[in-house]
């Protein structure tokens, strides 16, 4: 039996994940922000998998210290825990984070310092037990800070930075731990964004991706893996041509 | 999101904003900002899924409760028949009824109730729909059936969306002990030997003619009949396949002249060397041979192209069938994919377009030529009693619209009585003058 555990289970990616990996022997654990999705995955997964899948679900709204030791604990709290994948995150546009210092508070905080506060508790608690796997899903926004999204992509350097500390943390026993870097994914965050200039991955895609890594303990997964080529040549980029670009 | 669309057939093109909802809630809230349609996979052909507003369902994909002792599957209306199958199939159960292709959502195949090789047994889609929950013009959410409010059932099933968006739907799925389906194939020289093979096996769940529309005279209607039964070897792994071979780019129109179409025909028509032959193929050549390669519909080049399917009433006899073949052949208008099937029984759904008799569906590209074509192929199905098909229809009048579909008025006032009058309209629905 494999138990699988999430934190923002109800995400796009998420979802498509929680779909790839059903199989079964699978056990999961989800915790989202509404309880009225949050029991449609579950019902989506039980249908899918059939009488043999077992789901729990809680839900908690990650913005404070609190909610994010609370979500952890249910998790570690009900046995024991393969894997673990922190999807939580949010993306408000730049013109309303501009207008509203709530709102731009707020996503460098679920995004930045909630997500990164949750990987290290998760992350304790497989080194405690001294195996396991921890996916966290950052973004390529992290790798150079553009015009249209630095707060949010400041908020995804916080989690790469501390991804990377807690790999070193782990090197040398069975804990593995994963940065995920979508490019542009199609899922409620982007549905705004559909039949527009920039094309949108499938969430199956990536999730596929994000499994792959995470089975193979892979350090950092670029999703679609293009984008570990578009998002170099944009961090090469010298500064007058970049300054003149709309990224 | 602004941006253009259009349906399989790739005409017309419309501009269009989509909204994209994930939750019930999110689709009862777009109906504030003015009228628009459902859309699920665009596997419509012409403009049934075209509007200023698209109400895109394809976000709401979950499946939510099945029930292995009836066969019961409750999913949202975007859920697809392929997911349906990819999940389902290797647990023993099939979709009761499949189109041509299983890239289409459950939303599409109630709004169209779209049939399968199996009608003449089975009927079509939603003969196998126990509930639906339906969002309404006036932002309400209602359960429906045959008992709770059966006259928005009926206009519902084969509606083309214009009653409400179906939300989730109650199917029932039939068990199955392969993926596999045990199929004949009968060589017919002319469409007497077609008609008569089609009637021979029409005992077999699935029966369907293929006809090469470039054979003429005494050949005319020469086809490969095809029928098939689900296999019983208990292999149930399902063909997940994706498409293996895809359409990069809009082929040039030119390209899809006569001499290809011929070759592609031929070549179907010259593989199979017996004139019967039996064998096992896997449930996706069988029911979806087009899937296999992604985006064909760009074959047609940039222009695109039109579906006509009609109906006529086995009353009319077979002569009519014959006489838009002969027509079709005739003007030389190359079309590779000529499907002819018998139809049971029609339901009792106020625009469903099964009815009892001879189906024919043809590809055109869309040019000035093959619409003068179809207007001529109009009078004739008129004149027979029979209609088109609103899912592959672009461009029939209203007038042809309102003698062939004489439920349209009942139609219509339930559309009254539901508050979907000015908010559920498409493309299609204002040039046949249901607004
Ligand atoms: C290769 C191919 C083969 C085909 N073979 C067959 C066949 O054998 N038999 C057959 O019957 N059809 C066939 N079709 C047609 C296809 O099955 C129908 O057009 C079907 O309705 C498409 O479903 P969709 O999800 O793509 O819907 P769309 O094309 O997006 O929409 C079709 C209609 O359904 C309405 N609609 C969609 N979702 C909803 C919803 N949730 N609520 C209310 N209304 C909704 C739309 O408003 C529109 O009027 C074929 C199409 C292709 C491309
Ligand atoms: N989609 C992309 O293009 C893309 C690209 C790069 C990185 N990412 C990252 O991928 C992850 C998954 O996002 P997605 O694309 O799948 O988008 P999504 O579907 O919008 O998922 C985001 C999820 O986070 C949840 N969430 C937001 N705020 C929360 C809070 N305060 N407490 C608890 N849960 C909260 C949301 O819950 P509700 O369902 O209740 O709203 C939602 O389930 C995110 O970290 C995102 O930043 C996405």
């Amino acid at each position: 039996m494999t138990t699988i555990a999430v934190l923002g289970a109800t995400s796009g990616i998420a979802q498509a994940c929680l779909r790839a990996w059903l199989g079964p022997e699978v056990s999961f654990r989800l915790s989202g922000r509404s309880p009225q999705a949050l029991d449609r995955v579950a019902a989506d997964l039980r249908t899918r998998g059939g009488d043999t899948v077992h789901v729990e679900t809680a839900v908690h709204d990650l913005t404070d210290t609190a909610s994010v030791v609370e979500a952890v604990d249910w998790i570690f709290g009900r046995g024991e825990v393969d894997i673990v994948l922190v999807a939580f995150g949010t993306m408000p546009s730049q013109e309303d984070a501009d207008a509203d210092p709530q709102v731009a508070a707020g996503l460098l905080t679920v995004n930045g310092s909630a997500t990164v506060l949750a990987a290290h508790l998760v992350a304790l608690r497989l080194l405690e037990r001294g195996t396991g796997r921890l996916a966290v899903i950052g973004s390529v926004a992290g790798d150079r800070g553009r015009a249209s999204n630095y707060l949010y992509g400041s908020a995804k350097a916080m989690v790469a930075t501390a991804v990377g500390g807690l790999q070193h943390r782990a090197a040398g026993t069975d804990v593995r731990i994963t940065l995920v870097k979508p490019g542009p994914t199609s899922t409620p965050m982007t549905d705004h964004l559909r039949g527009g200039k920039l094309k949108l991955a499938s969430p199956d895609a990536v999730a596929a991706d994000i499994v792959g890594a995470v089975e193979a303990g892979r350090q950092v997964v670029y999703t679609p893996s293009k984008w570990r080529l578009i998002i170099t040549v944009i961090r090469l980029l010298p500064r007058p041509i970049f300054e003149r670009s709309r990224l | 999101m602004r941006t253009t669309t259009h349906g399989w057939g790739r005409y017309p093109v419309v501009e269009t904003e989509v909204h994209r909802p994930r939750t019930y809630a999110a689709a009862a809230a777009a109906l504030d900002a003015g009228p628009l349609i459902a859309r699920g996979l665009g596997r419509s052909y012409g403009d049934s899924s075209l509007a200023p507003r698209q109400l895109d369902l394809t976000g709401l994909d979950h499946l939510l409760a099945f029930d292995p002792a009836t066969g019961l599957l409750t999913c949202e209306a975007g859920v697809s028949l392929a997911t349906v199958m990819d999940t389902m199939l290797p647990r023993g159960w099939f979709p009761p009824v499949t189109p041509g292709t299983r890239y289409v959502t459950v939303g599409g195949a109630v709004a169209s109730d779209v049939h399968g090789k199996n009608h003449h047994k089975h009927g079509s889609f939603t003969d196998h729909v126990t509930s639906m929950k339906v969002l309404l013009g006036t932002g309400e959410i209602v359960e429906t059936s045959h008992t709770a409010h059966p006259d928005l059932f009926r206009a519902t099933c084969g509606g083309m969306g214009l009653t409400g968006v179906v939300l989730e739907v109650t199917f029932r799925l039939i068990p199955v002990r392969s993926k596999n389906v045990d199929e004949t194939v009968v060589k017919a020289p002319d469409l007497t030997a077609a008609l008569d093979a089609l009637e021979e096996h029409d005992k077999a769940t699935y029966t369907v003619a293929w006809i090469d529309l470039l054979a003429r005279g005494s050949r005319l209607g020469r086809s490969l009949v095809m029928a098939g039964e689900h296999a019983e070897d208990g292999d149930l792994a399902a063909d997940r396949s994706a498409a293996s071979a895809r359409v990069p780019f809009d082929t040039p129109s030119p390209l899809l002249n006569k001499v290809t179409v011929s070759a592609f025909n031929r070549l179907y028509y010259a593989r199979v060397r017996k004139p019967l032959t039996h064998h096992t193929v896997g449930y996706e050549p069988f029911f979806h041979p087009l899937d296999a390669i992604a985006d064909w519909n760009r074959l047609y080049g940039r222009r695109g192209f039109v579906q006509y399917q009609f109906v006529t009433p086995l009353e009319a006899g077979s002569d009519v069938v014959r006489e838009a073949i002969r027509r079709v052949a005739d003007a030389g208008l190359a079309s590779p994919l000529a499907v002819l099937k018998v139809f049971g029984p029609g339901n009792d759904n106020h625009l469903s377009f099964p009815t009892a008799g001879y189906t024919l569906a043809l590809d055109f590209k869309a040019d000035q030529r093959a619409y003068a074509l179809c207007d001529e192929l109009d009078q004739l199905v008129i004149a027979a009693g029979g209609r088109l098909y609103l899912t592959k229809d672009a461009r029939m009048s209203p007038e042809t619209f309102a003698q062939s579909y004489p439920r349209l008025a009942e139609f219509e006032d339930v559309r009254r009585r539901y508050g979907a009058v000015g908010v559920f309209a498409s493309a299609q629905s204002r040039r046949l003058g249901v607004t």
